[in-house]
Parts: structure tokens; sequence; C-alpha cells
């Protein structure tokens, strides 16, 4: 899978985007809020 | 096989997909395609352990960016088209049991934020004319699903029901210089009656012309055109009043409430839509705890709705049931 990283907007909370390509060709975004290195409670 | 054909009797762009017909129905909660995959359990369509929110293209589309040639050539006034454009599911949740209206509101305001960053995104691309958000809730609308989850379309065309929004939209600004909705908005706070909820930057209301007996709107108060007009306090706002509204709905029959909401903004085909007012419409089929309203020959075969219940009265019931909401 191919995989990237980035912030999105910067209001209170921050949200971050992570895509990946899934083994069909689709892409998948998973989206966090909070530090960057931290992810938000699920 | 997918492809788009145009009905010359009413003008209107169709979608033909016939791989739509093997998608997951209504799978038992193990084998749910959309809950994240544990370790040493189901593989689901999301190959990790848990999400917060996920966006991706549907397995099962009927628009997609590299579609296939059609089945069928062109023949005169039968238009064909390949069916190009963009089909995403968005994941509420990772819990499978959870409802939107169930959650708490910060999770709605992620939601918000993620509605944005998917219409700016698919606006981007030249082909889409329009993005549509929508959510489908419940076995009454047609969910094969139950995973909370929300569908986004970017489609090709203006469809009809929002292209008729902007002539009307575009006919009341030509003839008064104002914005239809803001006028809609404006009698409706001032009436009170059909108001449901109501914030700095939203309200909520079951219109004087209301088609179903619970149908709820959702308009911005100042003069927005799409989501990414909004302020973040705005997007605040709009998380909280939405929270109202769907949690209110499962409060009429003390059971999860069915709905299908849409979300109408301007086009993203480039031209000017200043007249255009951003805002929610719901369209729940439940009349009364076991009763459905259906489309019937009236509804799908003339386009005339009959509404057996007042909006006035309606949305006293539903405003009775609204309740504060708490942030973290």
């Amino acid at each position: 899978m191919d995989e990237k990283t980035r912030e999105q907007g910067s209001d209170e909370i921050p949200m971050h985007t992570r895509e990946i390509r899934l083994d069909d060709g689709r892409y998948m975004i998973f989206f966090t809020f909070g530090d960057e290195d931290k992810e938000t409670d699920v | 096989m997918s492809e788009l054909r145009f009905n010359p009797l009413l003008g209107e762009w169709l979608a033909t997909a016939t791989h739509r017909q093997d998608r997951t129905f209504l799978p038992p909660p193990d084998y749910c395609p959309l809950c994240p995959t544990k370790p040493g359990g189901h593989p689901t369509e999301v190959p990790e352990p848990t999400y917060d929110l996920v966006a991706f293209e549907n397995r099962f589309p009927s628009l997609k960016p590299n579609p296939d040639a059609p089945a069928i050539e062109a023949d005169g006034i039968y238009e064909v088209e390949p069916s190009k454009g963009v089909c995403e599911v968005v994941l509420y949740s990772p819990n499978h049991y959870t409802t939107l209206a169930e959650e708490p509101v910060e999770r709605l305001h992620k939601l918000v934020r993620v509605w944005r960053h998917r219409f700016d995104a698919l606006s981007r691309n030249e082909f889409v004319k329009y993005v549509f958000i929508f959510e489908n809730k419940g076995e009454e609308v047609g969910v094969t699903l139950h995973h909370p989850h929300g569908q986004i379309y970017a489609y090709p065309f203006v469809p009809p029901v929002v292209k008729k929004e902007l002539d009307q939209c575009s006919n009341h600004f030509n003839a008064t210089g104002r914005c239809l909705l803001c006028d809609i908005v404006e009698k409706e706070l001032t009436f009170e009656q059909r108001i449901i909820a109501s914030n700095d930057s939203f309200a909520a209301y079951i219109p004087f012309f209301a088609r179903y007996p619970y149908e709820v709107h959702i308009a911005a108060r100042r003069h927005l055109s799409a989501l990414t007009d909004f302020l973040p306090n705005e997007e605040l706002d709009l998380a909280e009043i939405l929270k109202q509204v769907i949690a209110a709905y499962d409060r009429i029959f003390n059971k999860s409430f069915p709905y299908i909401m849409v979300v109408h903004q301007r086009p993203s085909d480039g031209d000017a839509y200043d007249y255009f007012h951003f805002h929610i419409e719901f369209y729940p089929p439940r009349r009364t705890a076991e009763k459905l309203k259906y489309l019937a020959g009236s509804e799908a075969g003339a386009g005339m709705f009959i509404n057996d219940t007042l909006p006035e009265v309606k949305a006293a019931e539903l405003r009775a049931l609204v309740e504060p909401v708490q942030w973290k």
C-alpha cells in the first residue's frame, strides 16, 4: 500500500489525513484529530 | 456494467449499475465489511485494527473516476455517457452498534470537518460538477449495511433536485434581489411555530412546505453557499444543531429513527451561485411508530406530495424533545 501523511487546516484541534491504496486501487483516507504524533482516542 | 442514460421525457440522467445487485446485503455484525479488521478476525474493507473517521471509494460504485465504456451506444434521442464520477463511503465510527444520534457532539464536529475536506477535494476534479453528501439511515430507507456511515457522490452534472432549487433561488433573486433561503429562514424564525432548534449560526425547522411529517431543514442564518464558506464557530454550531435534531428524532418513538439526510450546497462546476444557500434536509419515512410514508401514485407519478400532518403540529412535538448539547 502507498501511504502519505499530511495535516489539514489549523483550527482549534488539528485534523490529519493519512491516505492508503487498497489492493484493488481504491483510495482510503483516515482522519485523525489532535496533536500530530498522537491519534485521537476512538 | 455501469453507464449514464438520459431520460428525454424528464430531462434527467440516471445511472445503470448492474454490479450493485451483488453488493453485501445486511450481513451479521461479525461479518460487517465496514468494521475495523481486528487481529485474527474477519478481514473487512478497512485493513486497520481501529480508526476514527474514514472516507474511501465505494466498492460497489455507480460512478467511477475511470468508468468502462457504456454497454450500449447512443441512438438519437437516447443519449448515453460513461458513468464518470466518484462514490465515497464515510465511516462515522469504528463502533458497529452506534449511530450518529448516539455519538457525542464532538464526533459530529469531526464529521462536519471531514465533509468540508471531501467537498473541497472532490470539487477540484475537473469532471465533477456537483458534490452530494448524504446519509441513508435504517432499513426503512434501503440501508444494506448497519455500520454507521454516510456517502458522498461526486456527479458529472448538477442533479435534478438541486437544479430545481437553483432555478427557484435564481428566479427569486432576480425578482427581489434577495436570497430565497435567507427569506425562508427569516420567515421561519419570525413565525417561530415551526422552529425545532436554533443557535447563532443555524436554524432547524419543519418548513411551511414540508412533504414528510418529520421533514426537518437546517439552514445557515448567514448567507453561506458551501461548507468551504464556514468559519470555525459555524462548524461547531452545525455539529450542535445536527446533534439536537437527530437525538430528538430518536426520542419521538423511543427507538432509532430512520431518515435520509441530504446536504445541499452550490455546484462545483466553476460557475457563480451567489444566490444559493447552504442547507441540510431530512426526509424521514416514518409517520407513526408503526406506519411509513410511502411514495405512492401522486408522489411518484405526479410529483405532488400529500402530507398527512401539519408542520406546525409536528414541529411542536419535535421541539419538545430537543435537549441542550453537552460539549466535553
